[in-house]
């Protein structure tokens, strides 16, 4: 017989033997439904969360011009875009397509003929685990597809780098689930068993392990469990900065899972005692902690900002303040432990910093962190009750009834005491006892006590408050303007007081200036932009030296001649200035004006409202503007002074009246900045004094800065869309010499959604674009079927 | 060199608590067909899976041409083609995809595949499914499929873990002979608890009792195990007592019904011969004769007594 005659004697190529493997499975994979199904599915699923997206931005858009916003972010990277969105449910699809890659072998018995070749195990397990990335590069292909159909279709503009790293993070967890899988397939000969073991390791990583240690264990163990070996505590990689932690996390589990079953199928052939397997499986465990745990140490951390305009790097100036601080800075967090746990109250985890999380991410961490607990009763707190919310926690409860009971709000509380009543745990917090209100109010000069969270910077023997009282998160420029307001001192805003003139502390009087100068809670009032306020009695008290900016706003009173010398003084300094009137009180701030050269036109007509004058923007081939037409600072949408059209933001202007210059040299520069047709609403003046250039705001609205005003806090004119807050952020940019607040907050391009409807994309991305996989397999199968 | 070599090989699949092989020490170095016979659980399939690197011994060598089985496994299994008892088939793939997988898995250059695949599909008869999938074909062509599968590469060393178990009869008829035709060049050592396969395939037999090796020796060597001391005789006319006593070395008889008696005796080599020349005097109208065959279980028990 022939064939009986030669038997290969040349050493096998490993590599091919690895592709070998992956291609048979491969093969297998893609000769069944589950490839196909999971492609489709996939690609359904992808294609709604992106048109969710697309959708909603397209309603936006027919209410007010959202233009010019990262849509690439939105729709892709965000919170709720389409990668975050798939990467969430991949728990769901990435068992079905590991579960029979070892078990299948067991339960054929196919498993002697891979035993039995010239094979290493180490090339059985990879080529079995090869199958997880191709496939990975599949799913990761249908989401570049949609990403350039939204690029040549959706937007002028597209942030790419960021879409490649987001693609990136979606590869790697596949890939980190399919190890799991290949794993658990290798301990059943099951496959039904697999994948349910796969999705509970994988749901039991996501949900139960970010919990699962409490904060009376060592912060290693917390840390380790809670936040560094969850899967999505991995994802935030999509957001566009990507970290060496985040590599190395899914580089490091990966492979301990390729390990594992590695050694599986080594005691698979070679029965080890279970001392022996329990104690290598705890040694790969305990080496991958440790690399990891090293990874997340600030001095071996690498920074990768993915995006294209590089948003997410520090900024030269928030590099530049860092250098100045006399050594790391510390940021020191007041927790009111009756707040809701989601804000960050007494049960929340110590690490976390909330919505401050995005600033110490964009520090690069380089940043401690230090806990005080306090306790205050807080508007949200009562609201919870009164809901019975289920994140309302016993332990809250129990502060609240104990503060209740004891009605004396000078007793402290002991949080050991507190512990032993709750069966909560307290070490966390670095001191024992807890603070009231009071404490926190005397401790750190707050005038106006929020219980809310309170953030402290220190630096060296130096420190300020980074933010008391909002819930929104600290941005890179708030950080930028603390840091520098803690080092140089903070440019001081006086009021003049004593003249009837509109005050800055409250709230409720819808006149009154609180919002724009003095409102803790929100970001884009200018006490988070790094002023402070004071008042000055102008009668008793001379204008204090430190004043950067001086207020008289709508005095009903005339000035005496002392007082009018004291302004006049300040004046001839070269003091910057704002000066508002209105429409019933103007004749009393009319000789102020007028000293400056400027009076009230004879027309006695009320203007509601104005807009920016493009002549003093500063923009393309105007020299003769002054305003800088930045982004002016928002939380949600970046809106600049100039819209894309040159037009100036629109400006709610109450109880105003126009002004004209009086004839002669007043010696000042005067431009006008907001008009109405063509009537001065404010006016700008400069002049030079001893080599520094003073600023003044002349403005005959005095409520254009006040509480009730349109475009002020929450309130806005729905067909104006009056700017005044904005606007004011950016007036005092200039008042203050371009220096507060800090230009940290970052510039990037503009992307504008080119189309008007997504029918015909929403017909492609979701009918379309899975019919080739379904025909496709279709073939594949029917083919298959007739073998 | 020896083409298998077996050294004191234990091995235990529970720590060491139930030995499935114990002590097992052999050597073959002739090629042909080498029976391992034994029964159900004696151990057979697991000296099998150490032999081509299944699995690993707990204690002892196994070396393939010199090759240690577990320190030099990429070399030792290049001499080897497996069959397990069952066989390892993928079953969503054709007849060809699975060849052409286990001879790259086998480490064949890709130009040979070709020729490999057709010349073995050809030699276990299968060519005409060659595009079929093997979980459309029946239980006796998957098995073949399994023996191209082992042969492919063309091994020196063939070990085949019960291949006619679950075949119809013309079915085993033609594995036997696919075997037979493999072992003219190579050396395949064949499990099977069937004593007449031994007998109709093997040169050598080896037999194993739990995890024992019992007998290590020729077919000849263990035909003369196998002899039996009790003759079975078909006659027309039943002969009285004092004649069947009347031959030497005849110790006792029973008879079966009114033609049929079995006869036991004791040293006496010739005994037939004599059984026929009595029966030719005495006219017994003797029809048929021959040695009773000993059941597996007789032969396993006397083995037993006298380890090899």
């Amino acid at each position: 017989m022939q064939f009986f005659q030669n038997c290969p004697q040349n050493p096998p190529d490993h590599m091919k033997q690895i592709l070998t493997i992956a291609q048979r499975e491969l093969r297998t994979l893609f000769c069944s439904p589950v490839a196909w199904l999971t492609l489709i599915v996939f690609t359904i699923h992808a294609g709604f969360s992106l048109m969710g997206r697309i959708d909603i931005n397209l309603e936006a858009l027919l209410t007010r011009d959202i233009n010019g916003q990262w849509f690439t972010q939105r729709f892709f990277s965000g919170n709720r875009g389409v990668f975050l969105s798939v990467i969430n449910y991949f728990y769901l699809y990435v068992p079905f397509l590991t579960m029979g890659l070892m078990s299948r072998e067991f339960s054929d018995g196919s498993i002697k003929l891979l035993f039995s070749s010239p094979v290493k195990l180490s090339h059985i397990v990879i080529g079995k685990f090869i199958t997880v990335p191709v496939f990975a590069l599949l799913l990761v292909f249908i989401l570049f597809i949609q990403a350039v159909v939204v690029h040549f279709f959706v937007l002028d503009s597209f942030d790419w780098p960021l879409i490649f790293g987001g693609l990136l993070i979606v590869f790697l967890v596949i890939c980190l689930y399919g190890a799991i899988g290949l794993f658990v397939s290798s301990l059943t000969s099951y496959q039904l068993v697999a994948a349910v073991g796969t999705f509970a390791i994988i749901f039991i990583m996501n949900s139960y392990l970010r919990t699962s240690v409490q904060n009376d264990h060592p912060e290693f163990l917390q840390i380790i469990l809670n936040k560094w070996l969850p899967p999505n505590m991995h994802f935030s990689g999509v957001f566009g900065l990507l970290t060496s932690t985040h590599i190395l996390y899914y580089l490091l589990l990966i492979t301990l899972f390729i390990i594992f079953t590695w050694f599986r199928l080594f005691v698979e052939k070679k029965s080890k005692s279970f001392i022996f397997k329990f104690s290598v499986y705890t040694f790969a465990i305990l080496l991958t902690v440790f690399l990891g745990w090293l990874s997340i140490q600030p001095n071996n951390i690498f920074y990768f900002d993915l995006t294209a305009d590089k948003v997410q790097s520090p900024s030269a100036e928030l590099k530049e303040v860092m250098k100045k601080l006399p050594e790391a800075p510390t940021l020191v967090r007041y927790v009111n432990v009756l707040e809701r746990p989601d804000e960050g109250s007494i049960i929340s985890y110590p690490g976390r910093l909330g919505k401050m999380s995005s600033l110490r991410y964009s520090l690069k961490q380089k940043i401690k962190v230090e806990f005080i607990p306090y306790y205050g009763p807080t508007a949200s707190l009562y609201h919870t009750l009164y809901k019975k919310d289920s994140f309302f926690t016993d332990a809250s409860q129990l502060v609240l009834q104990t503060y209740e009971r004891r009605n004396v709000s000078s007793e402290k509380f002991n949080l050991k005491e507190l512990a032993a009543i709750s069966d909560q745990q307290f070490s966390w917090f670095t001191n024992d006892e807890l603070l009231t209100t009071q404490d926190v109010k005397s401790y750190l000069a707050i005038d106006r006590p929020e219980n809310k969270n309170v953030y402290l910077v220190k630096s060296g023997n130096k420190s300020a408050i980074l933010q008391n009282g909002t819930y929104e998160g600290a941005n890179e420029q708030k950080f930028v303007n603390t840091l520098n307001g803690m080092l140089e001192g903070k440019p001081i805003i006086t009021f003049l007081a004593g003249h009837g003139e509109r005050t800055h502390n409250n709230e409720e009087d819808e006149s009154d200036y609180y919002k724009v100068f003095n409102n803790h809670s929100k970001d884009n009032s200018l006490v988070n932009q790094g002023f402070e306020t004071r008042t000055v009695y102008i009668k008793d008290e001379r204008i204090p030296d430190s004043t950067m900016i001086l207020i008289i706003a709508d005095p009903t009173e005339s000035y005496g001649v002392d007082e009018m010398a004291k302004i006049q003084s300040y004046i001839n300094e070269g003091g910057n200035l704002v000066i508002t009137g209105s429409l019933l009180n103007r004749n009393t701030i009319l000789p102020v004006m007028e000293q400056l050269g400027i009076t009230a036109s004879i027309a006695d007509s009320s203007y509601k409202y104005g807009s920016i004058d493009p002549a003093a923007v500063i923009h393309d081939g105007n020299a003769k503007g002054f305003l800088r037409n930045e982004t002016m600072w928002t939380s949600s949408a970046d809106i600049t002074i100039l819209d894309k059209e040159g037009n100036g933001a629109k400006l709610s202007m109450p109880n105003s009246f126009s002004m004209k210059q009086l004839p002669g040299q007043s010696g000042f520069s005067v431009r006008p900045v907001v008009l109405s047709d063509a009537d001065t609403l404010i006016y700008a003046l400069t002049r030079n004094v001893s080599g520094k250039q003073q600023r003044i705001l002349i403005c005959g609205s005095a409520d254009f800065l006040s509480n009730g005003a349109e475009g002020i806090g929450f309130k806005s004119g729905f067909d104006t869309k009056a700017q005044n807050q904005r606007v004011a952020v950016a007036f005092f940019k200039w008042l203050s010499n371009d220096k507060y607040p800090s230009d940290a907050h970052k510039q990037r391009r503009k992307e504008n959604i080119i189309i008007k409807s997504s029918g015909m994309l929403k017909l492609f991305l979701v009918g379309l674009f899975p019919l080739p996989f379904f025909i496709i397999g279709l073939l594949v199968l029917k083919n298959r079927r007739n073998h | 060199m020896h083409i298998v070599e077996v050294e004191k090989l234990c091995h235990s699949y529970n720590n060491k608590r139930v030995w499935a092989n114990k002590d097992v020490q052999f050597s073959i170095q002739s090629k042909g067909v080498i029976g391992l016979l034994g029964s159900n659980g004696a151990g057979k399939s697991t000296l099998m899976n150490i032999i081509c690197g299944v699995v690993h011994q707990t204690s002892g060598k196994v070396r393939i041409y010199g090759s240690d089985i577990e320190k030099d496994s990429m070399t030792a299994k290049r001499q080897i083609g497996f069959l397990p008892q069952t066989a390892p088939l993928y079953l969503d793939l054709t007849v060809n995809e699975y060849l052409n997988h286990c001879a790259l898995l086998r480490g064949m250059e890709k130009s040979q595949i070709p020729d490999a695949v057709e010349e073995v599909k050809r030699s276990v008869q299968i060519s005409h499914f060659s595009k079929r999938l093997i979980k459309n074909l029946s239980g006796g062509y998957r098995q073949r499929v399994g023996i191209a599968q082992a042969i492919i590469h063309k091994p020196k060393l063939v070990v085949l873990d019960e291949p006619t178990i679950g075949l119809d009869p013309n079915q085993i008829v033609e594995v036997r002979n696919l075997v037979c035709e493999i072992a003219k060049e190579r050396t395949v050592l064949f499990s099977t608890h069937i004593l007449h396969e031994v007998d109709l395939m093997c040169s050598h037999v080896l037999m194993m009792d739990g995890g024992r090796l019992i007998f290590n020796g020729t077919l000849n060597e263990f035909k003369e195990i196998e002899s039996s001391n009790k003759v079975l005789l078909t006659v027309g006319k039943m002969p009285p007592e004092e004649e069947l006593l009347s031959v030497q070395g005849i110790t006792g008889f029973n008879y079966i019904n009114h033609q049929k008696l079995r006869i036991s005796f004791e040293n006496n080599p010739d005994i037939t011969n004599q059984l026929i020349r009595k029966s030719v005097e005495q006219n017994w109208e003797l029809q048929e004769i021959h040695y009773e065959q000993k059941t597996l279980d007789a032969i396993f028990s006397k083995l037993s007594s006298k380890p090899s």
